[in-house]
């Protein structure tokens, strides 16, 4: 139930706090952030109202705005839902930057990563940046400002070399490694402490540094500093940059997109597709259970096949109950430097996600 | 060749879901070099691709930030590069 008012109710628990967040999330279209929340107030034991608020008097039909569009578009609301469960920009951009790091060696970023470190004017600083374009869309990267942004300020900074690439990359895969060998996360700040005060660890930040300044040795603050820098966030749980955005009708709980996500159990098939010969289309044509989607994830030696038998599955329509309903794209994604793309099928009928990369990487 | 008959106006989301799927299994193709026919009496430049929640970002970069992209823009977009092996990769997801 959605109603709009001037008023609000509290959240009682973090999932329901989480799962307004993620409504007023998925049904926002042109709409500024500020202008709405939403929050849900318990009426029973299993019922529940949302609320979606106009942060602003004066009747500007923001609700009305929305409700229209949700009425043309049903499953907007729950691809929506599905996005702010699955995406988050910080991860996005942590996966970006890493991605591009990881591959700094090969030729065509080694070239512009030089470039651009050497630009001393505004002519060859330009001239680098389209060249760091270039190596981002032809390396399949991202190459829009954010994304350039985001490695001018985290990679190619002054000071930064070769070096520093490895050293980056190094230490962000350690960070996760650890963090996968202890199964759970580790702050920032306590990996860094680590860093420094771990003999190897310090030797080879010492090490590096001494390379960008000779002469010099750096002080344990200095590493510390150092390497709180060069690690690259990512989102556990939530984080300010998607779900964790309280307001001051709710209590400060941190939202939980796998238990959000565990909630709202969004279904589907998962299929895997790495032998080329494998019959996706006809798995897919039994969307008994499959809740009306279905994923494929789809290696790199099989997504030339796939991507030429998708036309066939596009064309029919599936039988469902006593209704023939077509099949829809959904989604298209790349994970970190592999892609993955999903399809769909419109309405309550099965659903199809097509994943692309290699199979270990394309990890859920 | 696989085809579909669609009896609706012009304005039917079913039409642009059917365009969107044919016209992005192009893209998905990493060597794919056939051309797309398009006939009609009369064609626009008309939003394509809902990329409101970045649904098709990945197969077309240059139009990644926009919440829609435009026919214009994917007859006009470069191929997405196939997975290339890296020497690592970082596939870090919200969990």
């Amino acid at each position: 139930m959605m109603r709009s008012g001037t008023g609000s109710a509290a959240a009682t628990s973090p999932r329901w706090q989480t799962r307004s967040v993620l409504l007023w999330r998925a049904v926002e279209d042109d709409i500024a952030e500020d202008d709405l929340s939403a929050d849900v107030a318990w009426e029973g034991p299993d019922e529940a109202v949302i609320y979606v608020t106009e942060q602003s008097s004066g009747g500007l039909g923001q609700v009305e705005q929305i409700w229209e569009r949700l009425v043309q578009e049903p499953s907007r609301l729950f691809e929506g839902l599905e996005y702010a469960l699955t995406q988050c920009p910080r991860c996005q951009n942590t996966a970006h930057v890493l991605g591009v790091v990881a591959r700094s060696r090969a030729r065509r970023f080694a070239r512009a990563f030089q470039a651009v470190r050497r630009a001393r004017d505004m002519a060859s600083m330009e001239a680098s940046l389209q060249q760091l374009r270039r190596a981002l869309r032809r390396g399949g990267f991202s190459a829009d400002r954010a994304s350039v942004v985001s490695l001018l300020v985290r990679v190619l900074r002054p000071g930064s070399s070769v070096q520093t690439d490895t050293l980056l990359h190094g230490i962000n895969r350690m960070w996760r490694r650890v963090e996968q060998v202890l199964g759970l996360s580790i702050d920032l700040r306590v990996f860094a402490y680590h860093c420094v005060e771990h003999r190897r660890a310090r030797r080879r930040l010492r090490d590096t540094l001494s390379i960008v300044g000779p002469g010099q040795r750096s002080s344990r603050p200095q590493l510390y500093a150092l390497v709180q820098q060069m690690l690259l966030l990512d989102c556990q749980d939530s984080c300010p940059e998607c779900l964790d955005q309280p307001n001051k009708y709710a209590r400060p709980l941190k939202p939980s997109r796998a238990l959000a996500r565990h909630l709202v159990g969004f279904g589907g098939t998962d299929l895997l597709v790495e032998d080329p010969s494998f019959d996706w289309v006809l798995r897919s044509g039994s969307p008994s259970g499959s809740k009306g989607l279905l994923r494929l994830r789809v290696t790199a030696t099989s997504r030339a096949e796939v991507a030429a038998r998708l036309p066939e599955i596009v064309a029919e329509e599936i039988e469902v109950d006593y209704l023939l309903l077509p099949v829809r794209l959904r989604r298209v994604d790349r994970l970190g430097t592999d892609l993955a793309h999903h399809a769909g099928f419109e309405g309550c009928c099965p659903c199809l996600a097509v994943t692309c990369g290699r199979a270990a990487a394309a990890q859920p | 060749m696989p085809s579909r008959d669609l009896w609706s106006s012009g304005s039917s989301a079913a039409l642009r879901d059917l365009l969107v799927a044919s016209l992005a299994s192009l893209l998905l193709h990493p060597r794919d070099e056939r051309p797309a026919y398009f006939s009609s009496p009369w064609v626009t430049d008309f939003p394509l691709f809902d990329n409101e929640f970045r649904q098709f970002s990945t197969l077309i970069a240059d139009h990644a930030d926009e919440p829609r992209i435009w026919l214009g823009s994917f007859l006009g977009a470069p191929r997405p590069p196939s997975s290339s092996p890296a020497s690592s990769s970082y596939n870090i997801r919200p969990r």
